[in-house]
C-alpha cells in the first residue's frame, strides 16, 4: 500500500436511490462518504490515486403484508 | 459459429467480478484520475432496517454526534440528536443530514431537535424517546 495525505471534503448532497421490488418493497439506500486520501503514486498516465472508504445507509420499507403476524 | 459464442462467453466470464473484499483501482478518463475502493467486508445479507435505524445510522457517521433518540407522534417522527458542541460547523453537518432525511423520506414528517449533550444522559432530554444511536 503507498502512504498518502488525507484531503478534506465536504459533503454536497447524499441523496437517497431508491428502488421498488415487485413484492411491493421499498428500498433506499445511499452512500456516505468517510474519509478520501491522496495515494502517493500515479497511474501511467500521470493521473492521481485516490483512496476512498464509503458508508452504506439502507432503509427497507415492506408493506404490512410481507410483515411476520403478531403470535 | 460455436467458437465465436464459446470466445464471447469466456470473455464475458473473465470479465464480470463480485464486490468483494479487498483493493480495487479503477483507472477513469484522463481527466479525472483513478481511484482505489476498499471493501471492509464480504457482502453478506441484509436486513431490513427500518426508518428509525437509517436515521440513527446516517447521523452516527458524523463524529460529534452522542446520542440519536426517536420517538413516534401520531406521524411524526421525532429525532433527537445530542452533540458534544453545537457549534456553527456540527450544525451545518447536523442540518445538512435532516435535509437528506427529509428529501429521502417524503412521507415522514420528521420533527428534529438538536440538543448539546453536555455529558447528560438521553433520558434527560428526551424522557420518553427510544435511543436508537449511542456513540460507543
Amino acid at each position: 500500500m503507498f502512504p498518502g495525505k488525507p484531503v478534506e471534503f465536504k459533503g454536497a448532497a447524499e441523496p437517497f436511490s431508491e428502488y421498488t421490488l415487485v413484492d411491493g418493497t421499498i428500498v433506499r439506500v445511499k452512500t456516505v462518504m468517510l474519509d478520501a486520501v491522496r495515494l502517493d503514486t500515479y497511474t501511467d498516465t500521470g493521473d492521481p490515486v485516490y483512496q476512498f472508504q464509503f458508508q452504506q445507509v439502507l432503509a427497507i420499507i415492506a408493506p404490512d403484508s410481507l410483515k411476520r403476524k403478531a403470535q | 459459429m460455436l467458437v465465436e459464442v464459446f470466445v464471447l462467453s469466456s470473455v464475458l466470464a473473465a470479465s464480470s467480478q463480485r464486490c468483494g473484499v479487498g483493493t480495487r483501482t479503477f483507472s477513469l478518463g484522463s481527466d479525472c484520475g483513478a481511484i482505489t475502493a476498499s471493501a471492509s467486508k464480504e457482502p453478506s445479507l441484509l436486513y431490513s432496517a427500518t426508518i428509525e435505524e437509517a436515521v440513527a445510522k446516517d447521523l452516527s457517521l458524523i463524529s460529534e454526534v452522542c446520542y440519536v433518540c426517536v420517538d413516534r407522534a401520531d406521524r411524526n417522527l421525532l429525532v433527537w440528536i445530542a452533540v458534544d458542541q453545537p457549534d456553527e460547523a456540527t450544525r451545518e453537518k447536523v442540518f445538512q443530514k435532516q435535509f437528506d432525511l427529509i428529501d429521502g423520506f417524503p412521507e415522514v414528517a420528521f420533527d428534529f431537535n438538536l440538543v448539546g449533550s453536555r455529558g447528560r444522559n438521553p433520558k434527560d432530554f428526551a424522557t420518553e424517546a427510544k435511543v436508537v444511536y449511542t456513540r460507543p
